[in-house]
Protein backbone atom coordinates (compact mmCIF):
# COMPACT_ATOMS: atom_id res chain seq x y z
CA UNK A 1 0.00 0.00 0.00
CA UNK A 2 0.95 3.35 -0.22
CA UNK A 3 1.40 5.63 2.79
CA UNK A 4 0.61 9.03 2.34
CA UNK A 5 1.73 11.42 5.19
CA UNK A 6 0.94 15.47 4.81
CA UNK A 7 2.65 18.10 6.71
CA UNK A 8 0.75 21.30 6.07
CA UNK A 9 -3.26 22.06 6.62
CA UNK A 10 -3.79 22.67 3.28
CA UNK A 11 -2.38 19.40 2.18
CA UNK A 12 -4.46 17.66 4.85
CA UNK A 13 -7.62 19.59 3.21
CA UNK A 14 -6.88 18.23 -0.24
CA UNK A 15 -5.65 14.62 1.32
CA UNK A 16 -9.28 14.83 3.26
CA UNK A 17 -11.00 15.74 0.20
CA UNK A 18 -9.70 12.88 -1.37
CA UNK A 19 -10.64 10.44 1.04
CA UNK A 20 -14.10 11.55 0.32
CA UNK A 21 -14.06 11.09 -2.98
CA UNK A 22 -12.27 8.14 -3.74
CA UNK A 23 -13.38 5.71 -1.19
CA UNK A 24 -12.45 2.32 -2.63
CA UNK A 25 -9.24 3.40 -2.94
CA UNK A 26 -8.39 4.86 0.53
CA UNK A 27 -7.72 1.60 2.26
CA UNK A 28 -7.19 3.49 5.50
CA UNK A 29 -7.26 7.36 6.36
CA UNK A 30 -5.74 9.20 9.93
CA UNK A 31 -5.69 12.63 10.09
CA UNK A 32 -2.94 14.00 8.23
CA UNK A 33 -2.13 10.28 6.80
CA UNK A 34 -3.66 8.04 4.91
CA UNK A 35 -2.91 4.33 2.98
CA UNK A 36 -4.28 4.03 -0.57
CA UNK A 37 -4.53 0.96 -2.65
CA UNK A 38 -1.05 0.43 -4.48
CA UNK A 39 -3.17 1.04 -7.73
CA UNK A 40 -2.56 3.51 -10.63
CA UNK A 41 -5.56 5.22 -9.52
CA UNK A 42 -4.30 5.06 -5.30
CA UNK A 43 -0.25 6.37 -7.35
CA UNK A 44 -2.37 9.29 -9.50
CA UNK A 45 -3.92 9.91 -5.76
CA UNK A 46 -0.33 10.32 -4.70
CA UNK A 47 1.12 12.20 -7.36
CA UNK A 48 -1.76 15.06 -7.42
CA UNK A 49 -1.14 15.63 -3.57
CA UNK A 50 2.49 15.85 -4.58
CA UNK A 51 2.11 17.73 -7.22
CA UNK A 52 0.16 20.24 -5.29
CA UNK A 53 2.00 20.60 -1.86
CA UNK A 54 5.70 19.52 -2.58
CA UNK A 55 7.45 18.34 0.08
CA UNK A 56 5.14 18.80 2.11
CA UNK A 57 3.67 15.31 1.13
CA UNK A 58 5.68 12.35 2.04
CA UNK A 59 4.91 9.05 -0.03
CA UNK A 60 6.51 5.66 1.65
CA UNK A 61 5.68 2.01 0.14
CA UNK A 62 4.24 -0.43 2.73
CA UNK A 63 4.56 -4.11 2.41
CA UNK A 64 2.58 -6.97 4.86
CA UNK A 65 4.81 -7.52 8.00
CA UNK A 66 4.90 -11.31 8.66
CA UNK A 67 6.87 -11.71 12.41
CA UNK A 68 7.69 -15.04 11.52
CA UNK A 69 9.66 -14.67 8.39
CA UNK A 70 10.49 -11.39 8.87
CA UNK A 71 11.35 -10.83 12.60
CA UNK A 72 13.98 -13.74 14.42
CA UNK A 73 12.37 -15.79 16.75
CA UNK A 74 14.16 -14.59 19.75
CA UNK A 75 12.79 -11.18 19.34
CA UNK A 76 9.43 -12.60 19.19
CA UNK A 77 9.51 -15.11 22.30
CA UNK A 78 11.04 -12.08 24.25
CA UNK A 79 8.21 -9.56 23.67
CA UNK A 80 5.29 -12.45 24.05
CA UNK A 81 7.00 -13.17 28.07
CA UNK A 82 7.58 -9.32 28.84
CA UNK A 83 3.92 -8.70 27.70
CA UNK A 84 2.42 -11.57 29.70
CA UNK A 85 4.99 -10.34 32.92
CA UNK A 86 3.26 -10.40 36.63
CA UNK A 87 4.01 -7.34 37.42
CA UNK A 88 3.23 -4.39 34.83
CA UNK A 89 5.70 -2.07 36.73
CA UNK A 90 8.74 -4.46 35.74
CA UNK A 91 10.94 -2.42 33.01
CA UNK A 92 12.34 -4.65 30.34
CA UNK A 93 16.33 -4.17 31.31
CA UNK A 94 15.64 -6.46 35.11
CA UNK A 95 12.73 -8.32 33.27
CA UNK A 96 15.70 -10.07 30.94
CA UNK A 97 18.31 -10.22 33.53
CA UNK A 98 19.11 -13.80 33.60
CA UNK A 99 17.26 -14.91 30.84
CA UNK A 100 18.22 -15.47 27.13
CA UNK A 101 16.28 -12.51 26.06
CA UNK A 102 17.98 -9.93 24.10
CA UNK A 103 19.18 -6.56 25.48
CA UNK A 104 17.45 -3.32 24.19
CA UNK A 105 20.93 -2.06 22.41
CA UNK A 106 21.78 -5.20 20.78
CA UNK A 107 18.22 -4.97 19.36
CA UNK A 108 18.94 -1.41 18.59
CA UNK A 109 22.06 -2.25 16.52
CA UNK A 110 20.56 -5.31 15.05
CA UNK A 111 19.02 -4.66 11.55
CA UNK A 112 16.22 -6.89 10.68
CA UNK B 1 4.09 3.09 52.37
CA UNK B 2 5.99 5.20 55.10
CA UNK B 3 4.01 7.28 57.41
CA UNK B 4 5.07 9.63 60.24
CA UNK B 5 2.24 11.03 61.14
CA UNK B 6 0.92 12.08 64.62
CA UNK B 7 3.89 10.36 66.27
CA UNK B 8 3.13 7.35 64.68
CA UNK B 9 6.32 5.72 62.53
CA UNK B 10 5.19 2.86 60.30
CA UNK B 11 6.11 1.20 56.95
CA UNK B 12 4.64 -1.16 55.03
CA UNK B 13 1.79 -2.13 52.57
CA UNK B 14 -0.75 -3.12 55.64
CA UNK B 15 -0.31 -1.47 58.47
CA UNK B 16 -2.95 -1.62 61.87
CA UNK B 17 -3.53 2.04 63.29
CA UNK B 18 -6.16 1.12 65.33
CA UNK B 19 -6.61 2.94 68.82
CA UNK B 20 -3.64 5.77 67.67
CA UNK B 21 -4.91 9.64 67.86
CA UNK B 22 -5.09 10.17 64.20
CA UNK B 23 -8.05 11.65 62.04
CA UNK B 24 -9.29 9.89 58.91
CA UNK B 25 -9.13 12.79 57.26
CA UNK B 26 -6.18 13.99 58.12
CA UNK B 27 -4.94 10.67 57.18
CA UNK B 28 -6.30 11.01 53.77
CA UNK B 29 -5.22 14.51 52.91
CA UNK B 30 -1.57 13.26 53.54
CA UNK B 31 -1.81 10.36 51.66
CA UNK B 32 -3.54 11.73 48.49
CA UNK B 33 -0.84 15.00 48.60
CA UNK B 34 1.94 13.39 46.47
CA UNK B 35 4.65 16.23 47.69
CA UNK B 36 3.60 14.95 51.18
CA UNK B 37 6.67 14.15 53.88
CA UNK B 38 4.71 12.54 56.21
CA UNK B 39 2.64 9.92 54.21
CA UNK B 40 5.18 8.78 51.44
CA UNK B 41 3.08 6.04 49.17
CA UNK B 42 2.30 5.75 45.50
CA UNK B 43 -0.41 7.91 43.64
CA UNK B 44 -3.89 7.39 44.41
CA UNK B 45 -5.24 6.38 41.37
CA UNK B 46 -8.83 7.46 39.86
CA UNK B 47 -10.88 5.43 42.17
CA UNK B 48 -9.39 6.11 45.31
CA UNK B 49 -11.69 9.26 45.85
CA UNK B 50 -14.91 6.80 46.31
CA UNK B 51 -12.95 3.30 47.67
CA UNK B 52 -10.13 5.27 49.60
CA UNK B 53 -12.04 5.33 52.65
CA UNK B 54 -13.84 2.77 53.94
CA UNK B 55 -16.66 3.74 56.77
CA UNK B 56 -19.91 0.91 57.53
CA UNK B 57 -21.85 3.68 55.54
CA UNK B 58 -19.44 4.51 52.33
CA UNK B 59 -21.81 4.31 49.63
CA UNK B 60 -20.52 2.60 46.55
CA UNK B 61 -23.46 1.65 44.39
CA UNK B 62 -23.59 5.20 41.81
CA UNK B 63 -22.38 5.04 38.20
CA UNK B 64 -19.76 7.52 39.40
CA UNK B 65 -17.87 4.92 41.96
CA UNK B 66 -18.17 2.05 39.10
CA UNK B 67 -17.01 4.31 36.87
CA UNK B 68 -14.05 5.55 38.61
CA UNK B 69 -13.19 1.58 39.07
CA UNK B 70 -13.36 0.60 35.36
CA UNK B 71 -10.87 3.61 35.13
CA UNK B 72 -8.31 2.33 37.59
CA UNK B 73 -8.25 -0.55 36.01
CA UNK B 74 -7.41 1.21 32.17
CA UNK B 75 -10.93 0.01 30.71
CA UNK B 76 -12.58 1.95 28.05
CA UNK B 77 -16.69 2.06 27.40
CA UNK B 78 -16.05 0.33 24.12
CA UNK B 79 -16.60 -3.60 24.89
CA UNK B 80 -15.91 -5.13 21.50
CA UNK B 81 -13.52 -8.00 22.09
CA UNK B 82 -10.65 -6.75 19.76
CA UNK B 83 -10.82 -9.00 16.48
CA UNK B 84 -8.84 -12.50 15.90
CA UNK B 85 -5.57 -12.17 15.08
CA UNK B 86 -4.23 -13.67 11.34
CA UNK B 87 -1.12 -15.14 13.68
CA UNK B 88 -2.07 -18.69 12.78
CA UNK B 89 -2.15 -17.96 9.06
CA UNK B 90 1.02 -15.73 8.54
CA UNK B 91 3.24 -18.68 10.59
CA UNK B 92 1.74 -20.55 8.27
CA UNK B 93 2.94 -18.47 5.57
CA UNK B 94 6.56 -18.15 6.87
CA UNK B 95 6.70 -22.22 7.14
CA UNK B 96 5.63 -22.95 3.49
CA UNK B 97 7.95 -20.28 2.34
CA UNK B 98 10.90 -22.11 4.21
CA UNK B 99 10.14 -25.32 2.78
CA UNK B 100 9.98 -24.01 -0.53
CA UNK B 101 13.24 -22.65 -0.26
CA UNK B 102 14.80 -25.80 1.33
CA UNK B 103 13.51 -27.88 -1.37
CA UNK B 104 14.75 -25.55 -4.09
CA UNK B 105 18.31 -26.37 -2.85
CA UNK B 106 17.27 -29.60 -2.64
CA UNK B 107 16.59 -29.58 -6.57
CA UNK B 108 19.76 -27.72 -7.15
CA UNK B 109 21.79 -29.97 -5.43
CA UNK B 110 20.44 -33.29 -7.32
CA UNK B 111 20.34 -31.85 -10.49
CA UNK B 112 24.49 -30.65 -9.55
CA UNK B 113 25.01 -34.18 -8.51
CA UNK B 114 23.07 -35.53 -11.66
CA UNK B 115 25.29 -33.35 -13.99
CA UNK B 116 28.57 -34.56 -12.33
CA UNK B 117 27.72 -38.59 -12.35
CA UNK B 118 26.87 -37.94 -16.13
CA UNK B 119 30.10 -35.88 -17.17
CA UNK B 120 31.69 -38.89 -15.47
CA UNK B 121 29.72 -41.68 -17.24
CA UNK B 122 28.62 -43.07 -14.11
CA UNK B 123 25.63 -44.87 -13.01
CA UNK B 124 22.76 -42.08 -12.93
CA UNK B 125 19.64 -44.14 -11.66
CA UNK B 126 19.74 -42.94 -8.13
CA UNK B 127 20.45 -39.44 -8.99
CA UNK B 128 17.82 -39.40 -11.58
CA UNK B 129 15.58 -41.14 -8.59
CA UNK B 130 16.56 -38.38 -6.35
CA UNK B 131 16.04 -35.37 -8.71
CA UNK B 132 12.54 -36.54 -9.62
CA UNK B 133 11.80 -37.00 -5.71
CA UNK B 134 12.80 -33.46 -4.79
CA UNK B 135 11.14 -32.00 -7.78
CA UNK B 136 8.00 -33.39 -7.07
CA UNK B 137 8.00 -32.38 -3.26
CA UNK B 138 9.31 -28.71 -4.40
CA UNK B 139 5.80 -28.77 -6.64
CA UNK B 140 3.51 -29.86 -3.90
CA UNK B 141 5.27 -27.29 -1.36
CA UNK B 142 4.81 -24.40 -3.73
CA UNK B 143 0.99 -25.74 -3.79
CA UNK B 144 0.78 -25.73 -0.02
CA UNK B 145 2.69 -21.75 -0.38
CA UNK B 146 -0.04 -20.72 -2.49
CA UNK B 147 -2.35 -22.14 -0.57
CA UNK B 148 -1.39 -20.50 2.50
CA UNK B 149 -1.07 -17.02 1.10
CA UNK B 150 -4.54 -17.47 -0.20
CA UNK B 151 -5.75 -18.13 3.53
CA UNK B 152 -3.73 -15.13 4.65
CA UNK B 153 -5.53 -12.86 2.25
CA UNK B 154 -8.78 -14.19 3.03
CA UNK B 155 -7.71 -13.69 6.58
CA UNK B 156 -6.18 -10.53 5.85
CA UNK B 157 -9.50 -8.82 4.64
CA UNK B 158 -11.62 -10.59 7.18
CA UNK B 159 -9.89 -8.15 9.48
CA UNK B 160 -9.72 -5.37 7.58
CA UNK B 161 -13.65 -5.60 7.44
CA UNK B 162 -13.36 -5.86 11.40
CA UNK B 163 -11.32 -3.29 11.61
CA UNK B 164 -13.36 -0.82 9.71
CA UNK B 165 -16.14 -1.36 12.11
CA UNK B 166 -13.99 -1.11 14.83
CA UNK B 167 -13.00 2.19 13.79
CA UNK B 168 -16.71 3.10 13.41
CA UNK B 169 -16.81 2.11 16.90
CA UNK B 170 -13.65 4.63 18.27
CA UNK B 171 -15.26 7.13 16.31
CA UNK B 172 -17.93 6.52 18.28
CA UNK B 173 -16.33 6.45 21.54
CA UNK B 174 -14.98 9.83 20.80
CA UNK B 175 -18.39 11.51 20.19
CA UNK B 176 -18.97 9.93 23.24
CA UNK B 177 -16.12 11.60 25.24
CA UNK B 178 -18.30 14.97 24.72
CA UNK B 179 -21.14 13.70 26.63
CA UNK B 180 -19.74 12.95 30.19
CA UNK B 181 -23.05 11.16 31.36
CA UNK B 182 -22.62 8.56 28.34
CA UNK B 183 -19.22 8.02 28.84
CA UNK B 184 -19.86 7.23 32.97
CA UNK B 185 -22.80 5.01 32.09
CA UNK B 186 -20.66 2.83 29.77
CA UNK B 187 -17.72 2.85 31.99
CA UNK B 188 -20.37 1.84 34.78
CA UNK B 189 -21.38 -1.09 32.91
CA UNK B 190 -17.47 -2.37 32.46
CA UNK B 191 -17.26 -2.17 36.01
CA UNK B 192 -19.94 -4.02 37.38
CA UNK B 193 -19.39 -8.02 36.92
CA UNK B 194 -16.06 -7.26 38.04
CA UNK B 195 -17.62 -5.97 41.00
CA UNK B 196 -20.18 -8.46 41.07
CA UNK B 197 -17.62 -11.03 41.15
CA UNK B 198 -15.63 -9.62 44.03
CA UNK B 199 -18.76 -9.47 45.84
CA UNK B 200 -17.99 -13.18 46.71
CA UNK B 201 -14.66 -12.59 47.89
CA UNK B 202 -15.27 -9.97 50.81
CA UNK B 203 -16.23 -10.40 54.15
CA UNK B 204 -20.37 -9.61 55.07
CA UNK B 205 -19.60 -5.55 56.23
CA UNK B 206 -20.88 -3.29 53.42
CA UNK B 207 -20.00 -5.60 51.08
CA UNK B 208 -20.61 -3.61 48.40
CA UNK B 209 -17.76 -1.32 49.11
CA UNK B 210 -15.43 -3.52 49.87
CA UNK B 211 -16.18 -5.57 46.45
CA UNK B 212 -16.10 -1.65 44.46
CA UNK B 213 -12.42 -1.47 46.44
CA UNK B 214 -10.95 -5.42 45.62
CA UNK B 215 -12.44 -4.72 42.04
CA UNK B 216 -10.06 -1.27 41.43
CA UNK B 217 -7.10 -0.38 41.22
CA UNK B 218 -6.19 1.30 44.26
CA UNK B 219 -1.92 1.87 44.70
CA UNK B 220 -2.21 4.36 47.66
CA UNK B 221 -3.57 2.86 50.71
CA UNK B 222 -7.48 1.90 51.43
CA UNK B 223 -8.18 3.55 55.03
CA UNK B 224 -10.67 1.26 56.59
CA UNK B 225 -12.91 2.77 59.78
CA UNK B 226 -13.58 0.35 62.04
CA UNK B 227 -13.92 -2.76 59.75
CA UNK B 228 -14.58 -6.18 59.50
CA UNK B 229 -10.94 -7.21 59.63
CA UNK B 230 -8.84 -8.49 62.57
CA UNK B 231 -5.23 -8.23 60.92
CA UNK B 232 -4.24 -5.49 58.52
CA UNK B 233 -2.43 -8.21 55.85
CA UNK B 234 -5.87 -10.02 55.71
CA UNK B 235 -7.69 -6.90 54.92
CA UNK B 236 -4.79 -5.87 52.02
CA UNK B 237 -5.21 -9.65 50.71
CA UNK B 238 -9.01 -9.17 50.58
CA UNK B 239 -9.19 -5.33 48.98
CA UNK B 240 -6.12 -6.40 46.49
CA UNK B 241 -4.54 -3.08 47.91
CA UNK B 242 -2.43 -1.56 50.73
CA UNK B 243 -4.36 -1.11 53.65
CA UNK B 244 -4.37 1.02 56.62
CA UNK B 245 -6.68 0.27 59.43
CA UNK B 246 -8.08 2.90 61.55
Amino acid sequence: MLLVVTYSRDGRQTLRTMCGTYDETVVRRFGRAALFAETELGAFLALRLRAKHGGDVQVERTAPWNEFRDAPERVRDAAAEYESRESTSTPYAKFRAGTPHPAVDAMRDADL
Amino acid sequence: MKLALAGVHAAGRALDLRGRDIAPVRLLAELRDPESERVVCRRPGPAHRHVGHLTATTNATDTDVLAAVASSRGLEPNADPPPMDTAAERRAVAAATADVVALRERVERASGRLEALRDLDADTADATAELRRATLELTDAETERVAAEQRLDAAEARLRRERDSREAGLRRADARRNHPDRRTAALAERARPLVQRAREAVPDWNSTALAATRAARTPAPVVVEDGPFRHPAQAAACLDAPVILL
